[in-house]
């Protein structure tokens, strides 16, 4: 997939998500415009039920607008059809999940590898020694070959964040990343996702309603009712 | 295998692993389908070759031939109504033979026709009868005394007897009228003025008399006509039992073994056979209600042993029963009783006591070996016509000698079949035309054949038997039958048997595997010939007996389907049930970049393992299941399994093709049963990756 070199990684415009619920329809986001910049850490900040998992689902392409336009690395998701958007997250996207996510039958190194073997352009020896260069940085060399069940919570996002950034996504979005670990740990967490996002150039985006994670991140956007209340850039 | 089909595997494999109860319960149901179907289809294509073998090299050829024109298709052993199917006739047999033979396939053709006829062999009196009428005949004044005396005595307890039935008669008129008969028998005046007119004497005896022992000794059987030296050579299971085969260009008639043993024995010896049979098989008096009810029927049957011994013999017997049962002041009739009422400590010994002591003084067979006995069957216009044959002896189907099919048909000469058949060659009509004007038969209509015969309103008397006769005038018969039956024809031109009319001919061929190629062969040479015949297979020649290979294998599947329909709906659950607790997973595999396709793959490839390792394991199972039956051999545990295997065990076999058919089927139906999990799993959004995150 070709790889803009200029231009914002994303780019809202009035968008709208709606969900049917029972007779009623419900607006989780609405009218969001925004733009996210190549090697930005970002933060969407709002209380629970704001619609921050709804905006990172539209920015993650693992859903569309209902009206407004989404722009992802110079594509419009609304155009993409559903192979066009797994191949989008496949090839230029990762992601951070709060509750981590992690293939539990498959060992560290295993759900690291993940990623590389569905797109398949690298060989074995390629993708270990991919594997090997991000797990170096999230340290966790010690823990290549056990199962998420035998790690930490901490550990565990270490593996998540390693599997996101592994394929050199543009983006990595990351939905409260913290949320499950006690505060020391979800620090160490932010500060290693900034280190990558200054060693990498990988761009982050992050939820978060812990407003000393907040503090960490270059620019944050606060959302409120699916609106966003501070202005975006 | 790239990569991501590799981790896919191994997700797979992880979870299967896993999932370990679920999996053992869907792979137990999958190792069953798969030993069902392997074990199942090695037994049935057993059976098969089996029933093939008992079939083929029994009765009925590789194929048969019959006429085009048939009411109905063939079935040798009957179609579904115990009945035999008019299946018309083949006109000229050896030019169709000819024809036959031509084809390279082909190793022999067998004329044949079945058909059903009545054996009669008389009662106990009558054969007393005939030993007197023969010492009459003889004119042996010591013989004579003797027989009277035995004739007396059986007449003596006819009277008895039937003072006995007294009470349980309905008409009073008739029953006077016949207890006056036997008490006349029995009177020592009747005896001391028998020698007067001996003969006439007889005949009262004879009409009068011999009617009231009813206990006559008539025997249906089925009856195969046919070339019966071209019937040893082609058929490998046929062998003689008893006294000899029928020389060539002789009438003869063979019983069959079992037939002979189970409805020409004298009837207490056979039902004390078949108490000990059952005893060998595990039953007892007390338990079986069966066992019971034929001890009971055969205390019944006393008089079938006491109007067969002479005086001597009774005398002996009495004495020797009254010390055995130690009852000093009994007859012999109570003795008789009190002996066939056995139990189970005094089975085993009775049966040899009976053996030892009394069966010496019983003709142990209603028609012996060496007899010629009146065969008494229904022509095609529906009238009886009978003919006598000599019995040379008895036969048996090697492996089949229990089988109730393998005792199923009676062998008779080609040429008697078609004199009972009313199927006669034009030589054959012409002979029995010369012996009619010898015996001064005349042809006369049926209405006036009675009064032509015997007069206006005479007593006829007993069975009107028909001898051979040519044409619809069976009471014309009876009158050849006295005069002819000395006379009878007994041999005949061995030519004459391919000369004539056949009901249908026995295909044999030299490599049996090629049965349908052969049919088409047949088939084309016959239609060059400008002859049309039906020619099917054994299988549609054995009628419904033919199709149960074909029912077995529809019962198999029908099971297999049903174990897998519930195999089915329990991995279609499961299935369901672990896509439902992966939400997340999947979800989480989704938004990473999998696709649809590669998450639908991933969940039948849970179930092909589980499928490839069940079905493995079942194909092991049943392999060494079969292996081990097919060294041993599965036992016949009665007389229609011993004829389903084609003897008395059956060995069945694997090959390469029912494991593969096996392994195929199972993996075909794992994954179907998956389709639909797999689609559910493969429409979740990976949305719900995120789901609780919000």
């Amino acid at each position: 997939m070709t790889q803009p070199a200029t231009g914002p990684i994303v780019a809202l415009t009035d968008v709208y998500k709606d969900y049917p619920l029972g007779h009623t329809v419900v607006s989780a986001v609405r009218g969001v415009s925004m733009r996210v910049e190549r090697g930005e850490f970002m933060a969407i900040a709002g209380p629970s039920g704001s619609g921050k998992t709804t905006l990172l689902n539209l920015i993650g392409c693992v859903d569309t607008a209902t009206r407004g336009r989404v722009e992802v690395d110079g594509k419009d998701t609304g155009t993409l059809g559903e192979a066009g958007l797994t191949q989008l997250r496949l090839e230029r996207l990762g992601f951070i999940f709060q509750s981590f996510n992690l293939i539990a039958v498959l060992d560290v190194f295993q759900n690291i590898e993940f990623p590389l073997l569905l797109q398949k352009r690298l060989n074995k020896a390629e993708r270990a020694e991919r594997v090997r260069a991000i797990v170096d940085k999230v340290g966790l060399t010690q823990q290549l070959g056990q199962r998420p069940a035998e790690l930490s919570g901490g550990q565990r996002q270490r593996v998540a964040i390693a599997r996101a950034l592994v394929s050199h996504p543009a983006l990595v979005l990351a939905d409260e990343p913290t949320a499950n670990l006690d505060s020391e740990t979800g620090t160490r967490i932010i500060d290693l996702m900034r280190e990558l996002n200054q060693s990498e150039g990988t761009t982050f985006i992050f939820s978060t309603h812990d407003p000393k994670i907040m503090t960490h991140a270059d620019r944050l956007v606060q959302i409120k009712d699916g609106r966003v209340v501070e202005p975006a850039a | 295998m790239s990569g991501a089909w590799k981790i896919l595997w191994v997700i797979a494999f992880r979870n299967v692993w896993r999932n370990r109860t679920k999996s053992l319960i869907v792979g137990f149901l999958l190792f069953l389908c798969t030993g069902l179907v392997v074990f199942g289809n090695a037994l049935v294509d057993a059976v098969g070759a089996g029933m093939e073998r008992s079939v083929t090299q029994s009765v009925s050829g590789h194929l048969q031939v019959y006429s085009a024109d048939a009411k109905d298709k063939i079935a040798l052993f009957g179609d579904e109504f115990a009945g035999m199917p008019d299946i018309g006739v083949i006109p000229d047999f050896g030019a169709l033979a000819t024809i036959i033979r031509k084809v390279p396939n082909v190793r022999s053709v067998v004329p044949m026709g079945i058909d059903f006829a009545l054996g009669s062999s008389g009662n106990e009196l009558d054969r007393w009868l005939a030993r007197l009428r023969q010492a009459v005949r003889d004119n042996d004044k010591r013989l004579i005394a003797q027989r009277k005396e035995e004739v007396r005595a059986v007449c003596e307890r006819l009277d008895v007897e039937l003072q006995g039935a007294r009470e349980l008669t309905a008409d009073t008129t008739q029953f006077a009228q016949d207890l006056q008969n036997a008490k006349r028998a029995a009177s020592a005046e009747f005896w001391a003025e028998f020698d007067r007119d001996p003969l006439a004497a007889l005949e009262w005896l004879e009409n009068k008399v011999a009617p009231l022992e009813t206990q006559m000794s008539d025997m249906g059987l089925m009856f195969l006509g046919t070339d019966l030296a071209a019937f040893e050579a082609n058929f490998d299971r046929f062998e003689i039992v008893r006294g000899q085969r029928v020389p060539n260009g002789e009438r003869g008639f063979l019983f069959n073994d079992g037939f002979y043993e189970e409805v020409a024995k004298h009837r207490v010896a056979r039902g004390l056979d078949k108490l000990m049979k059952m005893r060998r098989e595990g039953d007892t008096i007390a338990d079986s209600a069966d066992m019971r009810s034929l001890r009971d029927r055969l205390a019944n049957e006393y008089r079938r042993v006491l109007y067969q011994l002479d005086k001597a013999a009774g005398e002996a017997i009495t004495r020797d029963l009254r010390a055995l049962l130690e009852a000093p002041d009994a007859d012999l009739a109570a003795l008789l009783q009190l002996f066939l009422r056995v139990d189970d400590d005094t089975l085993e010994a009775r049966h040899a006591w009976f053996y030892a002591h009394i069966a010496p003084h019983l003709q142990l067979y209603t028609t012996q070996i060496g007899d010629t006995f009146p065969l008494q069957a229904f022509t095609k216009a529906g009238y009886s016509k009978s003919v006598n044959v000599k019995v040379y002896g008895t036969y048996k189907f090697k492996g089949l000698e229990d089988s109730d099919i393998g005792k199923t048909f009676n062998l008779v000469d080609l040429v008697t079949f078609r004199d009972l058949y009313s199927l006669m060659t034009p030589e054959r009509r012409a002979e029995i035309q010369a012996l009619r004007e010898k015996a001064g038969v005349k042809d006369v209509q049926r209405a006036d054949a009675e009064a032509a015969l015997f007069g206006g309103g005479a007593d006829s008397g007993g069975v009107e038997r028909v001898a051979q006769a040519g044409t619809i005038d069976e009471f014309a018969g009876e009158a050849l039958a006295k005069v002819g039956r000395r006379e009878a024809i007994t041999t005949f031109d061995p030519a004459e048997l391919e000369k004539g009319v056949a009901l249908n001919a026995a295909v044999l061929l030299k490599d049996p595997t090629r049965i349908e190629e052969t049919r088409a062969d047949i088939e084309a040479a016959l239609t060059e010939a400008g002859v049309k015949m039906n020619i099917v297979d054994w299988q549609a020649a054995s009628g419904m007996i033919g199709q149960l290979v074909v029912v077995a294998r529809v019962v198999l599947f029908v099971l297999v389907f049903l174990l897998m329909l519930v195999a089915m709906v329990v991995i279609n659950n499961s299935m369901v049930i672990a896509t439902l607790e992966r939400v997340k997973e999947i979800g989480t595999m989704r938004a990473i970049g999998a696709g649809r396709g590669w998450i639908g793959w991933l969940f039948l490839a849970e179930t092909t393992m589980l499928g490839l390792v069940s079905g493995g394991v079942g194909l092991l199972g049943a392999a060494g299941g079969v292996a081990f039956w097919g060294y041993v051999g599965l036992p016949a545990t009665n007389a229609f399994m011993q004829f389903l295997f084609g003897g008395p065990r059956l060995y069945p076999s694997i090959n390469a093709a029912h494991l593969g058919e096996a392994l195929l089927l199972i993996l075909a139906f794992a994954l179907v049963s998956t389709l639909y999990p797999a689609r559910l799993a493969a429409r979740i959004s990976p949305r719900e990756a995120m789901a609780s995150d919000g």
